[in-house]
């Protein structure tokens, strides 16, 4: 069983990315995308988007850094202080991402016009993702210090998977909450290419620092009403 | 004709891959098994460490219970064997990890236990190799348990994921075990064992690419042994509460300074009130 939640579920999470990814965006590269429900309603949306985002992105390099220079981070958490920084600013980033996706969900569920574009797979993700974020705040409180053990126990486990000889000994022995967490991650690895999770793949980096991108109509409708052409478009005047 | 020959040649490529995983065990005798597997807590004559002592272990347990205790011991504790709960109790209910060994192999280890416990004079050939006695210095035990000072080839510091019942370590991990008692439990013999072989699964993994040196491991026995006769005084502070205080106030600083930063973002489009006029 345990060579089937973290040997079998991480390959196959990998190959579905791969090939599903890349046969997305050769057949349907139109729908690559985060598929902006923004134009439907903007004002909840961008309450809940910024911290589900920036917990996000932290977390995620936060995982990257430890999994590429686990003895930098081993180095790092050598002193106390600086082991709390990291510690408690990982906890900010879960805590900010799991309010944004609150405030996501709740608008998906409540926005009627937001309900017209959800599709199934959206559900999927919110469960996933709230599995993940739940033990992953779970396991900072409960099982410290993980910032450590990941670059200690969990980094050589992830590492075998890539060199394809897999050694599951440090996890099996670990609590129930971070093995759902590790099977979370994997199983959300393989759904990215049937979400709009993909629009990662393909992120602009300035969209870090550029204000969100605001989807307006951009020409006057009594003009365009009333023309003979009916293709003429001029500057809005009031945005 | 093509076809087949990429066909065939992606079976062998297949055959090659699942080969590689199976190459480890191959060739392996009964000493070399026994040392991977076993050593980190069992001796042969050399007296009990974290687990018993297995010199004589064939003439005392007949082979398909050895071999079932073996594969997995917590199962077959549960499976209401008195035996083997009886052992269980008398070494500290520290459970023996379950072994992912076929019988061809256990029977190699038992033979090899057999060998080298009737081959020497006595029990005194299967005893390790006496080495230099080492006194541990507490204080730099108490600094490489902390972290204060690195291990010399990297490891991660103990307070990662264990903690201990004494003031200066009011930061101790809470993933594994709380290693106030263990000197109690393992005594001497234990502990070094415990962190020279690294008798565990998660310590294996964890240390087995950046191993504790012999001084190390005498420094963390002594300062162990402190705690544990001094634990009962003293009461710990822990930090796991004022962990998540502090990660919440962060959130809230964070969340401010993304509002903040994004204060002027436009936030709805220009003409919601055309399309939502009720503002639903």
């Amino acid at each position: 069983m345990n060579n089937f939640f973290f040997i079998g579920i991480p390959y196959a999470a990998f190959i579905i990315m791969l090939v599903g990814t890349i046969f997305r965006y050769t057949n349907y590269s139109f729908k690559y995308s985060s598929l902006s429900s923004q134009f439907l309603e903007g004002r909840v949306l961008h309450r809940g988007s910024r911290p589900f985002h920036w917990g996000v992105i932290a977390l995620f390099f936060g995982h990257l850094i430890g999994f590429l220079f686990p003895s930098a981070v081993i180095a790092w958490n050598g002193e106390p202080v600086r082991l709390l920084i990291i510690e408690v600013s990982a906890l900010a980033f879960a805590l900010a991402f799991l309010y944004g996706l609150v405030i996501l969900i709740i608008r998906r569920i409540t926005n009627e016009r937001v309900q017209v574009v959800t599709s199934k797979m959206d559900i999927y993700v919110y469960v996933v993702l709230v599995a993940q974020v739940i033990t992953g705040i779970w396991i900072a409180y409960s099982y410290r210090w993980g910032s450590t053990w990941y670059a200690s126990s969990m980094v050589p486990y992830l590492r075998s998977i890539f060199l394809l000889s897999p050694e599951i000994g440090a996890v099996v022995v670990l609590p129930l909450m971070v093995k759902i967490h590790i099977v979370t991650a994997f199983v959300f690895i393989g759904m990215i290419p049937f979400t709009r999770y993909v629009h990662f793949l393909v992120y602009p980096i300035r969209f870090a620092w550029r204000p969100m991108q605001v989807v307006i109509w951009n020409w006057d409708r009594k003009i365009i009403r009333n023309s003979a052409k009916g293709t003429k478009t001029v500057k809005s005047r009031n945005n | 004709m093509m076809m087949v020959r990429k066909r065939s040649c992606f079976i062998f490529i297949l055959m090659m891959i699942a080969l590689m995983g199976t190459q480890d065990l191959k060739g392996q005798n009964g000493k070399a098994l026994f040392e991977k597997s076993c050593v980190a807590c069992h001796t042969i004559g050399g007296g009990r460490t974290v687990g018993p002592d297995l010199l004589g272990v064939n003439q005392k347990r007949d082979k398909t219970w050895l071999i079932s205790f073996i594969k997995s011991s917590q199962g077959f504790i549960k499976s209401g064997d008195a035996d083997a709960m009886a052992l269980f109790n008398e070494f500290m209910k520290i459970p023996m990890p379950d072994q992912n060994l076929t019988d061809a192999e256990i029977n190699q280890i038992l033979q090899y236990i057999n060998e080298k416990g009737g081959a020497g004079e006595g029990t005194g050939e299967a005893k390790p190799e006496p080495a230099p006695v080492l006194i541990g210095n507490v204080n730099s035990g108490l600094d490489l348990f902390t972290g204060k000072k690195s291990f010399t080839n990297g490891g991660a510091t103990c307070i990662s994921c264990h903690t201990v019942n004494d003031k200066a370590v009011y930061y101790g991990g809470s993933l594994a075990k709380d290693l106030s008692q263990s000197y109690k439990l393992l005594q001497k013999a234990g502990i070094e064992s415990v962190l020279q072989y690294l008798s565990f699964p998660a310590m294996s993994d964890t240390y087995s690419k950046n191993e504790l040196t012999a001084e190390e491991i005498a420094d963390l026995t002594a300062y162990l042994q402190k705690v544990s006769e001094k634990s009962d005084q003293q009461t710990q502070a822990g930090l796991g509460s004022y962990f998540l205080l502090y990660g919440i106030l962060a959130f809230f600083i964070l969340i401010a300074i993304i509002e903040a930063f994004w204060r002027n973002n436009k936030p709805k489009s220009v003409k919601d009130h055309i399309y939502n006029p009720y503002g639903l």
